[in-house]
């Protein structure tokens, strides 16, 4: 993780490089526990800073997904997720409006919070995870550019596919 | 241009060879709430060893199908289901623990656990070899699918023995849903046991339900009792009515026994309370009295069957699992840990025999002294019986006969 934002950190130094920051916002959509049709959504709040030489991206996101509060005073479940993932990704064309293909990995920390009959207790775990994503990237202006992707967790750990929107700054 | 392409390939190759199969023949152990006895649910840590899929629930044991429907038309005796899905239960491992990520996944987890330490519990007193595996299971069943069953109800489970199926309906959020409570789960699970291993049973074709009484815990021993004495049958008995008058005796000893086993299975005598609050008629330590002779539970057992569509199997049931709670107690405190299990199960065959060299109504107490005619510990189990059906048991006729015995017990 040190290493990675060291490479982040050494190539926005560079004048040449194209560093993209961005607060990020989306939706988690994993399949429903029942199995039955649909998926249950929740939010995703995240960071990005993205190095973007030529063709090729690379850099970190950190993403918070907030998780099911589900259940009744007798018996609940609260689960929460974060993850660091150091990305990599190769844009398609040279253009102001520009589709990437990118991928993610990195750890998962996940938080399982069951409450039983008023007993309370939670379970963490750190887990290495993987994302492929798509994305487009829009330059609207110098300094300016927007986000939008969509990332696929293809692990049954985490499982689902994650809409994210980010509005941000070039260095 | 190639190259990028040929990246983009390694890329996506890589992270579909990431995907971690949830399919082992290994050991999964995972945390769920079980009784611990005293109804208080807690937190344990329970080794699964026949699940194959974990998120999909499969394994040797049962199979859990989430959400369908069922009916179940009486009268035709017609059933009409959906299984529902197979589930996708998500986890967390902390530990080399799998923890269920929320109440769907808690709940399905926890049936399938039951599911195989039932069929350990069985395996282990050699009474499944007739059973077919692994069983199939639906859970979190929509109460108003069965409206035509019994009427809408949040608590309740059923086991079909013709189609070798459990269903669990949504629970409510006051109490533990029966798909989690240890005893429900095991009270079902003894009508497949009692259903492979009866002639009887595998005859029927009709829904075992496990609901709840509706009559009030002090009323119980003062409305069965009037109920036998009052039960009052015009004409003569008919051989349909016997043979229905049949069936609600051995259906009522069913669920008694039923009851029972989910006391062994829990250590609870109460399991049904935290899902039934109200229902302490159901508890195994509560007191239950029948004061009805041998004649009179016969004509009774043919009114309730011709003219009560057979109601009352849980609440007669009630009785002889307080009688087999008692037995055991005493059997235990002897250090007999596992002797009235055994015989219980032995006795399954021998309510066989007796209805088939019957023709005539059943009586309650016959199939008492029945089960105390092959009893190891005679002491105990007469202790036992004569605390529950003293003024009805024929001693003159009974296993505890000479009268002594009995009379030196009182």
């Amino acid at each position: 993780m040190k290493t990675a934002f060291m490479f982040l950190m050494l190539f926005s130094l560079n004048a040449s490089a194209e560093t993209y920051l961005a607060p990020a916002i989306g939706i988690l959509a994993t399949p429903l526990s029942s199995g039955q049709p649909g998926t249950e959504s929740t939010t995703t709040l995240g960071l990005e800073g993205m190095y973007i030489y030529d063709l090729y991206m690379g850099g970190l996101q950190y993403s918070h997904y907030s998780g099911v509060n589900e259940g009744s005073d007798l018996i609940g479940v609260k689960s929460k997720f974060d993850q660091l993932a150091v990305q990599l990704g190769i844009k398609f064309i040279h253009s102001e409006i520009a589709p990437y293909f990118l991928l993610g990995a990195g750890p998962i920390f996940q938080s399982v919070t069951t409450k039983i009959m008023g007993a309370e207790e939670t379970f963490t775990s750190t887990v290495f995870g993987y994302n492929v994503g798509v994305g487009l990237l829009v330059q609207f202006s110098k300094n300016w550019a927007g986000d939008i992707a969509i990332h696929y967790y293809p692990q049954n750990i985490l499982n689902g596919i994650n809409y994210m929107l980010s509005v941000g700054y070039y260095l | 241009m190639l190259n990028r392409y040929v990246l983009m390939l390694i890329l996506t190759a890589f992270v579909s060879s990431c995907s971690a199969p949830d399919s082992s023949n290994g050991t999964y152990r995972v945390r769920i709430p079980i009784d611990n006895g005293s109804g208080k649910y807690v937190q344990s840590t329970v080794e699964l060893k026949s699940v194959t899929s974990l998120s999909k629930m499969e394994g040797s044991a049962a199979v859990i199908k989430d959400r369908g429907s069922f009916k179940f038309f009486q009268g035709t005796d017609s059933v009409e289901s959906d299984p529902g899905y197979t589930p996708n239960a998500k986890f967390i491992l902390s530990s080399g623990v799998y923890i269920p990520q929320d109440p769907e996944s808690l709940l399905l987890t926890t049936t399938m656990a039951h599911f195989e330490k039932l069929k350990d519990f069985y395996d282990l007193r050699n009474s499944t070899s007739l059973m077919k595996f692994p069983q199939n299971v639906m859970v979190q069943v929509d109460s108003s699918s069965i409206e035509r069953l019994t009427g809408p109800s949040a608590h309740n489970a059923f086991f079909i023995p013709g189609l070798s199926l459990f269903v669990f309906n949504l629970g409510g959020a006051d109490s533990i849903p029966v798909a989690m409570n240890s005893g429900v789960i095991a009270h079902e699970y003894f009508h497949s046991v009692f259903a492979s291993l009866s002639k009887f049973a595998s005859q029927q074709r009709e829904v075992w339900r496990g609901n709840g009484m509706n009559i009030g815990n002090d009323q119980i021993n003062l409305y069965l009792n009037d109920a036998c004495k009052n039960s009052a049958i015009n004409g003569n008995v008919t051989s349909t009515q016997i043979k229905m008058s049949q069936k609600f005796v051995i259906d009522s000893i069913n669920e008694g026994m039923a009851d029972y086993f989910a006391y062994e299975y829990t250590g609870n005598p109460g399991w049904i309370l935290a899902t039934l609050p109200r229902a302490e008629n159901r508890n195994l330590a509560t007191p239950k009295i029948l004061e009805c002779g041998i004649e009179d539970q016969k004509k009774w057992m043919v009114y309730e069957s011709q003219y009560k569509s057979g109601n009352l199997t849980h609440e007669v049931g009630s009785i002889f699992a307080h009688f087999l709670y008692l037995t055991s107690q005493a059997r235990k405190s002897h250090g007999d840990l596992n002797g009235t299990i055994l015989q219980v199960l032995k006795f399954i065959s021998k309510i066989d025999d007796k209805v088939q060299g019957t023709a005539t109504p059943i009586s309650l107490t016959e199939l008492v002294e029945l089960f105390l005619a092959q009893s190891d510990r005679l002491d105990d189990s007469c202790a036992a019986a004569d605390h529950v059906f003293h003024s009805s048991l024929d001693a003159t006729k009974g296993s505890c006969a000479p009268g002594p015995r009995m009379r030196g017990l009182r």
